[in-house]
């Protein structure tokens, strides 16, 4: 047995209470460095995945999720992207400060990433087989043969028909959903601990968003993989997600585990967000949208970010940034009327 | 909606996309010039076109001698005080030869990239806006005169020509170089043909010299315009190996590539007659490629990739 | 794709025969009589310039003469000088010159554009990049004329390091030569690879690849070089076919005895066979050449489908 292979069986192997997180983000601040100013993408953020857990990252474009993912997988590029400060903890070691190398390893091996364009996310050049092998030939040091019916194995664990005939077919061959079906198979092959899902549906079409997304929850259950599912569609979240965190201008504005961000949305925010979908009992009411554009990044407001478009913005608001606080046990919010909000909720309720 | 309310919105929205057009054109041009001033790879060969210009039109103003004043006893003297070129086979003085050269080469660059834009201009828009048939033939016609390397071809014509000035040499380069230029033209010019503003005066009823003229060329002529700078410095460099080989200009015309020539047999003995006008061509062909670089970076930035 | 590269062919027919007709049409429209010209002061008796007239059809019509000749070519035989030489003969030595110089040729553009290139991608913005793209600017914008005489100039005579005319020294012989045939082309390989290879190193897949755990050299030297080279393949593919016509420079300034200074010598003495022979094998070449360069490319990129 390779290095490789022995580190991530250790990895493995280790004791695996449900206390000790999988990864853990603290306080990560990213900047992008351009012609126009300094664009603060992620700052100040934090959330914790467990194994076997799925964590929701929620927002719209531009809060920041899908630099979230790539500093994770450490791909994002450097310049303009420039980590600003705080530490990702994968198994309690700091990715951001792990000699590359080691990281490297770390990379579709323990940690793997399934990306929103499987068309342009595959190589067109190479068959997809050949893609998928170069996992087991590149970090399992296999034979090409021996890889090859791996691959084969993978593709047909994916659902992908006559597997053995399109091994040596090329991406663009495939209909989008079985591209997407091969971008998992990839991601998955190693048996990683933590998948990190950018988006893996939004390309795709309706009734085959569905097919996608059952087989990722599928293959989460059998390998019991941390999943941290990035999108902006909040009615992916409700059926598949443990917890959310839902993002605004590269922050976590709130955060809960599912049925508590449902049932009672502190943040203004979320609630703008849960108004503005549309409900089979939702009646004659119209729907809600947020009015207004998220910030510059390059020119954040001084105080909280969304106050500029919050209804309950104050003066307080506009002056100060409301940090992540405990609203009630694993339900935290960045609003300074967040318990307010909560309470007036439960009031109503009861 | 009424017949006469619908025809006025459509002249409306006609008239718009013919003035959004115009504007997009006018700031266009604003935007490259703005850029061009500000690069200095434009300013250097700009500065350096200007002084072999002006050689062009007034070499008496960079010398006195009169480029026929030559005594064969002074003949292949070194450079000194009194000829700054030292003199050439014939004993005339280089500096004055070398000045009076410019003329013949950029007059040969400008008319031959003057013709073969002309008739790019004019077959490329035919091929591209019409395309089946016309474009066949038309393409067809320049594959066969590529398929030809130039100067080969160039050879072969010019050496059928007994008298070779500069009207000649620049007929026969015209030939064998616009084939490069029309392909520039009709692939420019099919990227428009099919756009939505094109499409929509056909719908209006506008004819198809009116579409060709207001709408396909103002928006396919930055690439050809954009190569045509880079297309003088070719064509120079080219004239100058011609003449260079013997199949170019005949004296008496006064031309670098006929110093060259001449020089070529003293290369190891007086290599002054070889360095001076070899740095004249240089310089000129440099100035006029580097100019066009930066022209077409700035009115084309498509053509960077 | 049989079906392709058929049709292919079957268009290029026509390209062919005008292309090589004007060729032949512009050297035997040449005025004054070859034959005559041939003898030279001792003038020829008439019977001999009848049997040469004979032997070369110079009394059908030109276009008739034209396709005596072709049905000759079509069947590999390119006539004779009016000395009476196969012209077969001439190409057979002459050529290796030639294919010796295009060889080397493109052995330098493609080591030194690749390499500088590549460099250049991968330190983006950086000194290395700047001097590639300036030394590429340079070498485009100076006349190739200047380029031959300033490296005869510095290392021929100034360093001796290379002989500047002749095919005497062997492998030395055609090292500035080459350079000279490669400078533009290198130039241009270099300056396509790069903006090329920076374009796919942006490219989503390209990530993935770095996302999928592989060591920065096969990120960039398998998953990108693939995708970047397909232009550049492409480009030396079609240049080839254009570097034989600056051989007919080269080979003039640097005294090579290969094709190009053999077609040139033909057509000054007005030997129409020689130059039709030679200009025909050219058009051949680059009409087969192109060919090939599509074909590649279908088999380059995997997304190219010919029908």
């Amino acid at each position: 047995m390779t290095e490789t292979t022995d580190a991530a069986e250790q990895a493995r192997t280790a004791p695996d209470s449900t206390s000790a997180p999988l990864l853990e983000v603290r306080d990560l601040q990213v900047e992008f460095h351009t012609k126009a100013g300094v664009a603060q993408a992620i700052n100040g953020l934090n959330f914790t995945v467990h194994p076997g857990e799925t964590l929701a990252i929620l927002g719209e474009s531009g809060s920041g999720k899908s630099v979230t993912a790539q500093t994770i997988m450490g791909i994002l590029d450097m310049p303009p992207g420039k980590i600003a400060g705080g530490e990702i903890r994968y198994r309690g070691e700091d990715l951001l400060t792990m000699p590359e190398e080691k990281r490297r390893k770390l990379r579709g091996v323990s940690i793997s990433m399934i990306f929103q364009d499987a068309l342009s996310s595959l190589n067109p050049v190479f068959p997809v087989g050949w893609q998928i092998a170069e996992m087991f030939r590149i970090h399992r040091k296999m034979k090409k043969k021996e890889a090859k019916q791996e691959a084969v194995e993978l593709m047909r664990r994916v659902g992908i028909p006559a597997a053995e005939k399109r091994v040596w077919d090329f991406p663009h061959e495939f209909s989008g959903g079985m591209r997407q079906r091969i971008m998992i198979a990839m991601a998955i092959a190693l048996d990683p601990d933590l998948l990190i899902a950018d988006e893996p549906t939004t390309a795709l079409d309706v009734t085959v968003q569905a097919q996608v997304m059952d087989l990722l929850l599928d293959l989460q259950k059998e390998y019991n993989m941390g999943l941290i599912l990035i999108t902006h569609d909040l009615g992916v979240v409700a059926d598949v997600a443990d917890k959310i965190a839902v993002m605004y201008a590269g922050r976590v504005m709130e955060s809960a585990d599912v049925y508590e961000i449902y049932a009672s949305p502190s943040h203004p925010y979320t609630r703008g967000l849960l108004d503005s979908i549309p409900r089979i009992d939702g009646g004659e009411e119209r729907l809600k949208a947020i009015e207004g554009l998220p910030p510059m990044l390059t020119n954040l407001p001084a105080g909280c970010p969304f106050s500029p478009r919050c209804p309950m913005a104050t003066d307080l608001c506009r002056t100060e940034r409301p940090e992540l606080e405990r609203v009630v046990d694993g339900h935290y919010s960045a609003c300074h009327y967040s318990a307010q909000i909560y309470d007036d909720l439960r009031g109503g309720a009861a | 909606m009424s017949e006469i309310s619908r025809a006025q919105t459509e002249q409306s929205e006609g008239s718009t996309t013919g003035r959004t057009t115009k504007e997009a054109e006018a700031s266009l041009w604003a935007d490259a010039w703005r850029s061009l001033r500000s690069n200095p790879w434009f300013i250097v060969s700009g500065a350096i076109l200007v002084v072999m210009i002006v050689m062009a039109l007034f070499p008496q103003l960079f010398t006195n001698t009169s480029p026929g004043e030559c005594l064969l006893g002074r003949s292949r003297q070194e450079p000194s005080a009194e000829h700054w070129f030292g003199t050439d086979v014939q004993g005339c003085d280089y500096y004055t030869r070398v000045i009076y050269g410019a003329r013949t080469s950029i007059a040969v660059g400008l008319l031959v990239a003057l013709g073969t834009v002309v008739i790019s201009i004019v077959l490329g828009t035919l091929a591209g806006f019409y395309g089946k048939v016309v474009d066949a033939v038309i393409s067809r016609i320049g594959d066969m005169i590529f398929a030809v390397p130039y100067v080969l071809g160039a050879i072969v014509f010019l050496n059928v020509i007994d008298d070779r000035g500069i009207l000649e040499v620049s007929f026969i380069l015209t030939i064998f170089m616009w084939p490069m230029t029309m392909r520039l033209m009709r692939g420019a010019v099919m990227s428009v043909v099919n756009n939505e503003y094109v499409m929509a005066a056909r719908a209006l009823g506008a004819g198809n010299l009116t579409i060709m003229r207001r709408h396909i060329l103002p928006n396919s002529l930055a690439p050809i315009l954009g190569y045509s700078a880079i297309l003088v410095g070719i064509i120079i460099s080219a004239e100058a190996a011609l003449t260079y080989l013997g199949v170019g200009l005949q004296l008496p015309s006064i031309s670098w590539g006929l110093q060259l020539s001449n020089a070529q047999n003293y290369i190891q003995t007086y290599p002054h007659l070889m360095v001076f006008p070899l740095i004249f061509v240089a310089l000129t062909v440099f100035a006029f490629t580097i100019m066009g670089d930066a022209i077409r970076d700035a009115i084309d930035p498509k053509a960077k990739k | 794709m049989t079906r392709y590269i058929l049709r292919r062919l079957l268009q290029f027919i026509p390209v062919i025969l005008i292309a090589t007709f004007i060729i032949y049409a512009m050297v035997f429209a040449i005025p004054g009589d070859p034959i005559r010209a041939l003898g030279g002061d001792r003038p020829m008796s008439e019977a001999v310039q009848q049997t040469l007239r004979d032997q070369y059809n110079l009394d059908d019509p030109l276009l008739i003469q034209y396709f005596k000749y072709m049905a000759g070519v079509a069947v590999g035989d390119f006539g004779t000088t009016f000395q009476g030489r196969p012209v077969t003969d001439i190409i057979v030595q002459r050529l290796p010159v030639t294919l010796y110089l295009a060889f080397v040729a493109v052995i330098i553009q493609i080591i030194i554009g690749v390499i500088a290139g590549t460099l250049a991608a991968i330190f983006r913005d950086r000194f290395i990049d700047r001097l590639v793209q300036v030394s590429s600017v340079l070498v485009v914008a100076v006349p190739i004329l200047a380029i031959a005489f300033g490296l005869q100039f510095v290392f021929g005579l100034q360093l001796g390091w290379f002989p500047i005319a002749g095919i005497g020294s062997g492998f030395y012989s055609y090292i500035l030569p080459g350079f000279v045939l490669a400078s533009v082309s290198t130039a241009l390989v270099a300056r396509l690879l790069r903006n090329s290879l920076v374009e796919t190193l942006q490219s989503d897949y390209v990530r993935t690849a770095t996302a999928k755990g592989l060591k920065r050299s096969r990120v960039v030297g398998r998953h990108a070089m693939r995708n970047a080279m397909i232009p550049v393949v492409t480009f030396i593919g079609a240049d080839l076919a254009t570097m034989l016509g600056g051989a007919i420079l080269t080979e003039a300034i640097f005294n090579l005895p290969g094709i190009g200074q053999e077609v040139f010598r033909a057509i000054q003495a007005q030997e129409g066979t020689v130059v039709v022979g030679i200009v025909t094998l050219l058009v051949l070449f680059f009409v087969v050449v192109n060919l090939i360069v599509d074909i590649a490319y279908a088999f380059l990129d995997p997304r190219i489908r010919y029908e």
